[in-house]
């Protein structure tokens, strides 16, 4: 793996740097070579250093040397405050994955400001902004002028970037070539800077599209070099990459960078926003070859034109690496008709809203530590007093016993995970602020926190088993559940049956409310999302036996799925009960990940591509938030497993984002082979 | 009350578009290729009321578009054809298509209106040869008196057969069924099935000795003479 282990990477900190100069409409890299990853230790240092050793490589002492002697990083500062409590449950696993030991991304700048308006508007605007916020200075008021004031140094070193390319983006971009090159210049600053988990693109199709347009009216451009801007455009984009350790690689596998682009959707007067460059954009996917970047996201919406819809299901048919979300429900819970996708599934109004990303919480785990007096089934150690034993005279759980007890668990649970949360926001705001995004978003910028719950479907079955069948703990000698004997049959989540679908209502809209009561960092709004990412497998590996029948190591199912195989009544039912799970209790996203073998779609490409159509109109017309689309055969799958050459472009959607099949883990590859295929 | 064995709620091999399949009890045939015996026996599965079909068919509505609709199979639906009239009505009104699946083995009064009732015949046609369609299903009968009433009311119907070597191969009798069908202007696809062995795991379950282990899948080139010889008479012609 390539590093630039010395320079610390800025905006501006690596010379202009090309992949063939003469080859290229659209330029700039993230350092000085393609593919090389920069160092980025504002965000931890040994983070950097583990992440280099990892590669093979030495981090530069001087780098070492400057990150602990004279500069604080986020993640000491996270770790200075956190309590020993706080620290307990991230040992033992019921909080994970969070963005203390890795930058939180997910704020996505409007970058078609610097094309529409030109960096120094934008600037003038900022120093406005500042002016408007002087008088007594109390904490916020000294923190906001500090925070914009870094903002506006983010703009000039974005003109002195684009000055090195032999770009002047001091005022807007007037076609199409430069369109594109300042929407990614404004992009390139973010991915210089930041190293978050997830940073996407935004939502610009559409809006390139009238640049395209306007030249090619005026026969300036045509149609091949308007596609050759995007292609060129979308190669720069999969070519991000950030630098991670194996720890993170664990929970996001196969080097993902979330370079979410979202397309299509409509107005709010019913006016749909496709565009030639929609097209155009999806296109890349043939033109390029398929790929898991950028992660594009279709904004579905019913009146989407036809020819549009069939496109988009032809590709998914082709290279399973698009996403589809509801475009009707964002609007209307949102409240907005200009939003792009951050990370995998989460609405972002585009330059007016921004998120506090904050990983997720086991659900399951905190089910078996409601049946274990507190105390973590694997470690045994306390990490939540006062859960007394639970009476099982008959050997039997009791479901109403069970759930009272898990009524006590998950107010303790979610004070410290708000708790938790609000410091690593505070500290990486501190330390790690990124001033490139939000330089492009309003001062005055909504909040939200995003909380995440993993384990869903585990719970939900589990609690159908207690209450329909009969379960049995099997506990040591410290009275720890083991195992478990589930005799009879019990309803399971993913088969459109309400006996346990209304569980898992229950369950997310009980979950938020209880996080409505806490206070959030700078009064942010806390949202929920049932999304897992790859840590599905992960999160099981550090969880016992639960109660729906799942044995201790055994994967969750990912996101909203149901587990693997008991969604058994087929895929519209399967899909059914998915869609039941409430937005307005999940409003950062309910993702589900959906596998159709190509001939369960259909005998031909044009059946398959009709009824894929077919299919997500009646998903989303179910209010379902998102789904992710894989037809592809199971064989296919275990071929590319054992001959991973065969298969260097062989790009399957994950959770919320698509991966290359033959980056993935071994575990993890196993573990998409083991999800229902349809 | 129907006898009812389960749902699949993604069809899309049994008729036109999204189809919610509703897989029905008792088969009047045993024929050497099913691989569901388990929906032979008529007194198995469960007795459900309309209604339990019906709520089914409300959650799946959003997902037909404009050419789904609700597939009877089994089994056999024409051994439950008259309890299923009235059903079919239900589901008429509701503005769903409807497909039925059947082996044709029935032909009454009653059939003609189970015909009317349904907007699509799926005809398994077994064989086109009285003796050989005996000697695969068990039963003797003349399933064109289904595709002559079609024919006469004007009511599509696509022709399913299944290709098992050495059952339903032969040559002189497929391109039999090719000129026989090539008369009916109500055929609007015929469908090879290709004759599978997941069935299998089935028969052991239920202690039933599967006699026909030896006989393999077709092969392509099989396949391909089957699809020549009905492909040169009939239209849409697919192979699944």
């Amino acid at each position: 793996m390539d590093i630039d282990t010395e320079t610390i990477s800025q905006i501006t900190s690596h010379p202009p740097s090309y992949i063939d100069r003469d080859k290229e409409t659209i330029v700039g890299l993230q350092t000085g070579a393609p593919l090389k990853r920069a160092i980025k230790p504002f965000g931890g240092i040994r983070i950097v250093e583990a992440a280099c050793e990892q590669n093979g490589r030495e981090l530069d002492p001087k780098v070492v040397e400057i990150f602990t002697k004279y500069r604080k990083t986020h993640n000491d500062g996270v770790f200075d405050v956190y309590t020993n409590h706080m620290k307990l449950l991230r040992r033992v696993g019921i909080v994970t994955g969070l963005p203390d030991n890795y930058a939180r991304g997910r704020i996505i700048g409007d970058h078609r400001r610097v094309t529409l308006y030109g960096v120094d508007k934008l600037i003038e605007e900022k120093e406005k902004d500042k002016k408007a916020h002087e008088g007594e200075m109390d904490d916020t008021k000294v923190r906001l002028r500090e925070e914009i004031s870094e903002q506006i140094k983010a703009l000039k070193m974005m003109k002195e970037m684009a000055a090195s390319y032999g770009h002047d983006i001091r005022g807007p971009a007037e076609n199409a070539r430069e369109a594109v090159q300042w929407t990614y210049f404004a992009y390139l600053a973010a991915v210089k800077e930041q190293d978050g988990a997830a940073m996407s693109f935004g939502n610009t199709s559409t809006f390139l599209d009238i640049f395209i347009e306007n030249d090619m009216k005026e026969g300036k451009l045509t149609e091949k070099e308007a596609q050759e801007l995007i292609d060129h455009l979308v190669m720069k984009l999969r070519l991000v990459r950030h630098l991670r350790m194996d720890e993170y690689n664990q929970l996001f596998a196969g080097d993902p960078t979330w370079v979410t682009e979202a397309i299509a959707g409509c107005f709010n007067n019913g006016q749909h926003k496709v565009t030639k460059t929609s097209y155009r954009f999806l296109q890349t996917l043939y033109n390029l070859g398929s790929s898991p970047e950028p992660n594009l996201t279709v904004l579905w919406h019913k009146k989407l034109p036809k020819p549009f819809k069939e496109f988009c299901a032809k590709v998914s048919v082709d290279t399973s690496s698009i996403q589809y979300e509801n475009d009707e429900l964002m609007r209307k819970v949102w409240k907005t008709e200009d939003y792009g996708i951050a990370c995998c599934v989460s609405c972002t109004k585009t330059g007016k809203s921004m998120q506090f990303f904050g990983a997720r919480c086991n659900l399951a785990k905190a089910l078996l530590m409601a049946l274990n007096m507190g105390k973590d089934e694997i470690s045994g150690v306390q990490v939540f007093d006062g859960i007394t034993e639970m009476p099982d005279p008959d050997g039997y759980l009791k479901y109403k016993e069970v759930v009272d007890k898990f009524k006590l668990i998950i107010p303790s649970l979610i004070k410290e995970y708000v708790n938790i949360m609000n410091v690593i926001h505070y500290m990486h705001d501190k330390y790690f602020y990124e001033r490139a995004q939000m330089a492009l978003i309003d001062t005055d910028v909504e909040r939200s926190m995003a909380f995440g719950i993993a384990g869903l479907s585990v719970v939900a079955d589990a609690l159908s088993a207690i209450k329909y069948a009969k379960v049995k703990p099997i506990r040591n000698e410290y009275g720890i559940t083991q195992d478990f004997v589930i005799e009879g049959d019990f309803p399971k989540f993913g088969n459109d049956d309400d006996r346990v679908d209304k569980i898992a209502q229950k369950l997310v809209k009980d979950f938020h409310a209880e996080l409505k009561r806490h206070y959030i960092y700078k009064n942010a709004k806390p949202i929920l999302s049932i999304l897992t990412i790859t840590s599905n497998v992960v999160y099981g590996k550090k969880t016992g036996s639960t109660p729906d029948g799942r044995k201790k190591g055994e994967p969750f199912a990912p996101g909203a799925n149901p587990m693997h195989g008991r969604d058994s009544s087929g895929a519209v039912a399967s899909l059914n009960s998915v869609a039941k799970i409430p937005y307005t209790s999940c409003m950062d996203g309910i993702s589900n990940t959906f596998s159709l073998v190509p001939a369960t779609l259909g005998v031909d490409e044009k059946e398959r591509v009709h009824n894929l159509v077919n299919l997500l109109d009646g998903y989303f017309k179910k209010n379902a938030h998102h789904l992710n689309v894989n037809v592809l055969n199971r064989e296919t799958l275990i071929d590319a497993m054992h001959h991973p050459e065969k298969y260097p472009q062989l790009t399957i959607r994950v959770s919320g984002y698509a991966v290359h099949f033959i980056r993935l883990t071994e575990e993890q590859q196993k573990e998409v082979i083991a999800r229902t295929f349809h | 009350m129907i006898r009812f064995h389960s749902f699949e709620t993604l069809g899309t091999q049994e008729g036109p578009g999204i189809r919610l399949l509703v897989f029905l009890q008792g088969c009047n045939a045993e024929c050497v290729y099913c691989h569901n015996p388990d929906t032979w026996p008529i007194n198995a599965g469960k007795e459900v009321d309309d209604e339990f079909i019906l709520e089914r068919v409300r959650k799946e509505i959003p997902y037909f578009g404009d050419n789904g609709g609700v597939t009877f199979s089994g089994g056999d639906p024409i051994v439950q054809m008259k309890g299923l009239i009235p059903l079919m009505k239900k589901i008429k009104e509701m503005g769903v298509h409807i497909a039925v699946e059947t082996n044709a083995s029935i032909f009454t009064d009653a059939s003609k209106e189970f015909i009317d009732s349904m907007d699509l015949l799926l005809l398994d046609l077994k064989h086109i040869n009285p003796e050989l369609r005996r000697k695969i299903t068990g039963i003797s009968f003349d399933p064109l008196k289904f595709a002559d009433y079609c024919e006469e009311t004007g009511k599509e119907f696509w022709l399913r057969y299944v290709l098992m070597p050495g059952y339903t191969d032969q040559e002189e009798y497929m391109e039999e069924t090719a000129s026989i069908f090539s008369k009916y202007n109500m055929l609007k696809r015929t469908e090879i099935l290709t004759y599978h062995t997941d069935g299998i795991p089935k028969y052991e379950e239920m202690g039933i000795e599967y006699k026909y282990r030896d006989v393999k899948p077709p092969n392509d080139e099989q396949i391909k003479i089957a699809k020549d010889i009905f492909s040169s008479k009939l239209k849409n012609v697919y192979v699944r």
